[in-house]
């Protein structure tokens, strides 16, 4: 069995239920966090839509509503940032990336995206950051149908109560699209514009069903016990790239996530008890080879369960005592069909923390500071993550908040022991290994918040796949990143007007001892990055738009081929009377789905041609999509 | 200034410096790559001089020199054919795509015809030199249960094309293991038909040359040999070098060179091997790519495991004695081509 230990002294405020911060509240904690309450959020809107308001934050699609969606944050991979559902890590395998697209807003009351450092009480040690997906209160109920541009409809409900038995609350949420958009294909050859043509994206349809179900009995000074089930039901096809489109590949997933939990307070200590277990079943299927190399036709089943205690205790004024423990194990198996062959790709992994806290502050709560320590047990040595952090009131609206300290990421299954497809394990892998260090100030008012954050991070044994003959990667720690940046926010909502917007300016820099790349700016990462939001309200009617820029990306590590600057429009427009709302929802709304790029930027004749608008890896990005919501809300 | 704005805004790739070399004559090409950006360079092998990142081609692209042109296949980002004029790198004379996801495996020209084999097809694909479909000839009665055949490394002799057909079990993991014995067919390219096969070994990869050479045995697995072919006979007349003796499976080879690894985790290893393996010189750098151009031989070497390793070698086929031609290419070098000088052919 591969052992993962963590020892850490937690971060009270975020651990500690007795004397908490407000966890909607940003100024209340010294983490650099973004609240995005869901009820802000237009009709067309996804969990991607959500964490993609914070400053600092990258968003990766592989193309339209309900495609794939990974987060980046600070310029760190998807696989450097956490998700968690309610606390509970969602990241298969323990360290890969999550799919946004297969999480669902219904039932949820806030989106929290931690930049930078995470409290460990979010039980992370993560690189890039962290976002906490909170479920709603039980008060809220609403229907939402909803259909629009490429064959999408929607379905959504949430309702809950008390009833005999205790508090029940349940969201469903149902979808399906078409996907069938138009993409400029240039039939991959850029000097001949005779053979372009617009086509329809074919193969890109998904159906998905998201539900939430939670239970919950009794209250904390007694005992209060919760029951949570998540569960995921999703089939779509695979398009493939605009150069290879396929006709025939489809994948599938199945998520069920059930979380017991208990909790008592007892005077001054509040108690926590929580066990979890996590089912995920992935198939794939390639029988024509379009997307690999070679048929595939395969289904992994992952389990994931877990098991936490916590406490927390209040010393005496401004100081707490917090203890938290806990175990995770993950296991992976994968059958291969084609071969009538199931395969344990390697041992599963376990992961233990350790969790002991101290924070010390004025009783009045104007300054905190959090020391902790995270202490990480692996063959191929063990590693000792010491961090800090800190706020300090300056008056009734403004406050200064710092974190410094190091982090890793352990290597996923997938990195230690292959996948029995294209990519072979490395056993003796290290984990990634970062430092980080963030300043910024927060001010607020009555109708206004700003916020502004340095950072500078560097990551060490960066985990990549690198060639072997036959189209084979082995996983290897290569290189290292340097990444810093300043993020900046700002609200401000006079009477029926609403603004905001937020920008994030990112240097990343590829610091490995390639000479190739040695300086270069990391692929994907925006040196800036803008969106936008205006609206204003008359009458039960709001009329809003929004706006994001990103500036030129690199393509690859080398900085050869650039993406063009993107900039999406977009505009709301919704009526609302007593408990009925009625939403237009219009995404690129200058419908860009062709930009102009270099022929061969390796040549000097200024040569440019015409070229779809891609996301992620060459994935065509949709052009104009409307969105029509009805929503009953008592 | 310009630097903040660039961080700001971004920027575009810095525009390629002039590499001061006369590629009017004769040459080496070479494709390199890091698999996600490939790019050309070429060596003039009189002066030495070094012509790095002349034009981009694909993350995994093939050269070939054929009768007046050069040839550069893309697999991977798409599979677009560029054709150049000997020398003239920055703007092909020709591009195409003669099949999607068809994974060119090798391109010769016959007379007015180019003939590709696809990888991932059934089929020999025929075009002309533009790229225009003029057919195909179905290879389908070879393949194993997969239904494909692995068309690989073409090569023609006395006016009539021969085919290596690897015959891979598509459905085997990571590395496919052999469907059965690899298959050497003929094609007569004038009446499209083909003429006959033999069994050439597991997995064959063609090795151009008089006699004709294949190196067999699939990757993973000390199972393969260095053969002599006669076409004549048609049957493997000779086994010489086998991988068991030197504990290593054997790539690729040139001129008497044979380029042999190991990618085994506790033993990654890389040698080169020469005079029918009488002299054997351990490598640090991966030789993936071989090729015997005006009387030498020639090693594109590139590094493994974040070893920073990217250079062309002159390899004597005696000794195995190396000489770095060419180091520090931005990407590392993939494949090669010895490109003649022939003046231009362009429209």
């Amino acid at each position: 069995m591969w052992w993962w230990v963590q020892i850490a002294t937690a971060s009270p405020e975020e651990v500690v239920v007795v004397g908490a911060h407000d966890p909607a509240d940003p100024a209340s904690t010294h983490a650099q966090v973004t609240i995005v309450p869901v009820n802000t959020l237009p009709a067309t809107a996804d969990v991607a839509t959500a964490v993609g308001r914070a400053p600092g934050v990258v968003v990766d699609r592989l193309g339209g509503l309900g495609d794939l969606a990974q987060v980046g944050i600070r310029g760190a991979s998807a696989r450097q940032v956490e998700v968690l559902l309610d606390g509970i890590p969602l990241n298969p395998e323990g360290g890969s990336a999550v799919d946004l697209s297969h999480l669902s807003l219904a039932g949820l009351g806030r989106v929290e995206v931690y930049r930078g450092l995470a409290p460990i009480g979010r039980g992370s040690g993560a690189l890039g950051g962290v976002v906490n997906l909170v479920t709603a209160d039980a008060g809220s109920s609403q229907v939402t149908l909803s259909g629009g541009s490429y064959g999408t409809a929607r379905g959504a409900a949430v309702a809950g109560g008390e009833t005999a038995v205790g508090e029940l609350w349940g969201a469903a949420d149902a979808w399906v699209t078409q996907g069938d958009f138009a993409w400029y294909d240039t039939a991959g050859t850029a000097l001949n514009a005779a053979d372009d043509q617009v086509q329809q994206r074919e193969n890109n349809d998904a159906r998905q069903v998201n539900t939430l179900a939670r239970w919950r009995r009794g209250q904390t000074e007694t005992l209060q016990v919760t029951a949570l089930h998540a569960g995921l039901w999703r089939d779509e096809g695979i398009p493939g790239f605009t150069f290879a489109p396929t006709v025939d590949v489809s994948y599938a997933v199945q998520r069920h996530l059930g979380v017991l939990e208990a909790t008592r307070t007892h005077r001054l200590t509040r108690v926590t008890g929580r066990v979890h277990g996590l089912v995920r079943t992935e198939s794939l299927r390639d029988l024509r080879g379009e997307i690999g190399v070679g048929s595939t036709d395969t289904t992994a089943v992952s389990r994931s369960a877990g098991a936490q205690v916590a406490t927390g205790t209040v010393l005496g004024a401004g100081s707490r005592l917090d203890l938290a423990a806990s175990a995770t194990v993950d296991r992976t198996a994968q059958t291969d069909h084609l071969l009538a062959d199931r395969r344990t790709p390697g041992p599963g992994r376990v992961v233990g923390r350790l969790a002991a806290g101290f924070a010390t502050g004025p009783a009045d709560g104007d300054w905190v500071l959090t020391p902790s320590v995270l202490g990480l047990g692996l063959p191929s040595g063990a590693l000792v993550l010491p961090r800090v952090g800190g706020r300090v009131r300056l008056g009734p609206s403004a406050a200064l908040k710092g974190n410094a300290g190091f982090a890793a990421r352990p290597p996923d299954l997938v990195e230690l022991f292959g996948d029995r497809g294209t990519l072979l394990g490395n056993p003796d892998l290290r984990a990634e290994r970062g430092a980080s260090v963030d300043a910024g100030v927060l001010g607020w008012g009555e109708d206004w918040r700003v916020e502004a954050v340095v950072f500078h991070r560097g990551v060490r044994d960066l985990i990549v796949f690198g060639q072997t003959p036959q189209g084979v990667a082995r996983a290897e720690n290569v290189d290292r990143v340097q990444i810093s940046g300043l993020e900046t926010a700002l609200a401000w909502t006079p009477g029926p007007v609403e603004w905001d917007a937020n920008a994030a300016l990112t240097a990343a820099r590829d610091r490995s001892d390639d000479p190739t790349y040695r300086g270069n700016l990391l692929p994907a990462v925006a040196a800036l990055e803008l969106g936008s939001r205006a609206a204003v309200a008359y009458r039960g009617w709001r009329l809003g738009t929004d706006v994001s820029l990103a500036t030129p990306t690199w393509a690859d590590r080398a900085n050869v081929f650039a993406q063009p600057t993107r900039l999406l429009w977009g505009a709301t427009l919704s009526w609302q009377r007593a408990a009925w709302a009625i939403e237009a929802d219009v995404r690129n709304l200058a419908d860009h789905i062709v930009a102009e790029v270099a022929r061969d930027p390796l040549v000097a004749d200024g040569l440019r041609v015409p070229a779809a608008v891609v996301d992620l890896s060459g994935y065509p990005l949709p052009g104009r999509t409307v969105m029509l919501m009805l929503r009953f809300q008592p | 200034m310009s630097s903040v704005l660039c961080w700001v805004w971004g920027c575009a790739a810095p525009a390629p410096a002039p590499h001061g070399c006369d590629l009017s004559g004769s040459h080496l090409l070479v494709a390199t790559t890091d698999f996600q950006v490939g790019a050309l360079a070429a060596i003039d092998l009189q002066t030495g001089c070094v012509a790095d990142r002349l034009a981009s081609v694909g993350p995994d692209p093939l050269v070939r020199m054929l009768d007046a042109s050069v040839v550069v296949a893309s697999r991977g980002q798409g599979d677009t054919v560029w054709r150049f004029d000997p020398g003239v790198y920055d703007r092909p004379i020709a591009e195409f795509v003669p099949q999607v996801a068809g994974n060119v495996h090798d391109v010769v020209q016959i007379g007015e015809a180019l003939w590709l084999t696809l990888y991932e097809e059934p089929h020999l694909q025929v075009t002309d030199l533009w790229g225009a479909p003029l057919g195909t000839v179905p290879l389908g009665d070879h393949a194993d249960a997969d239904g494909i055949p692995e068309a690989d490394r073409a090569v023609v002799v006395d006016g009539v094309l021969h085919v290596a057909l690897q015959r891979l079990d598509r459905g085997g993991g990571g590395l496919w293991p052999a469907a059965g014995p690899g298959r050497l067919i003929a094609v007569d390219p004038v009446s499209w038909t083909e003429l006959g096969w033999f069994a050439l070994g597991d997995n064959p990869r063609l090795v151009p040359g008089d006699p004709l050479r294949a190196l067999t045995g699939v990757f993973g697995a000390p199972d393969g040999a260095e053969v002599a072919i006669d076409l004549v006979a048609g049957a493997v007349v000779e086994t010489g070098l086998a991988e068991a003796d030197a504990g290593l499976d054997f790539g690729v080879a040139a001129g008497g060179v044979v380029a042999a690894h190991s990618f085994a985790p506790d033993q990654q290893a890389f040698a080169l091997l020469c005079d029918g393996g009488a002299a054997r010189l351990d490598v640090d750098g991966w030789p993936i790519a071989l090729i015997e151009a005006d009387g030498a031989v020639y090693a594109a070497v590139r590094g493994v495991g974040g070893a920073v390793i990217s250079e062309v070698w002159r390899v004597d086929p005696e000794t195995c004695a190396i000489e770095v031609v060419a180091a520090d290419l931005a990407f590392s070098p993939y494949g090669l081509a010895f490109v003649r000088g022939v003046g231009h052919s362009g429209p």
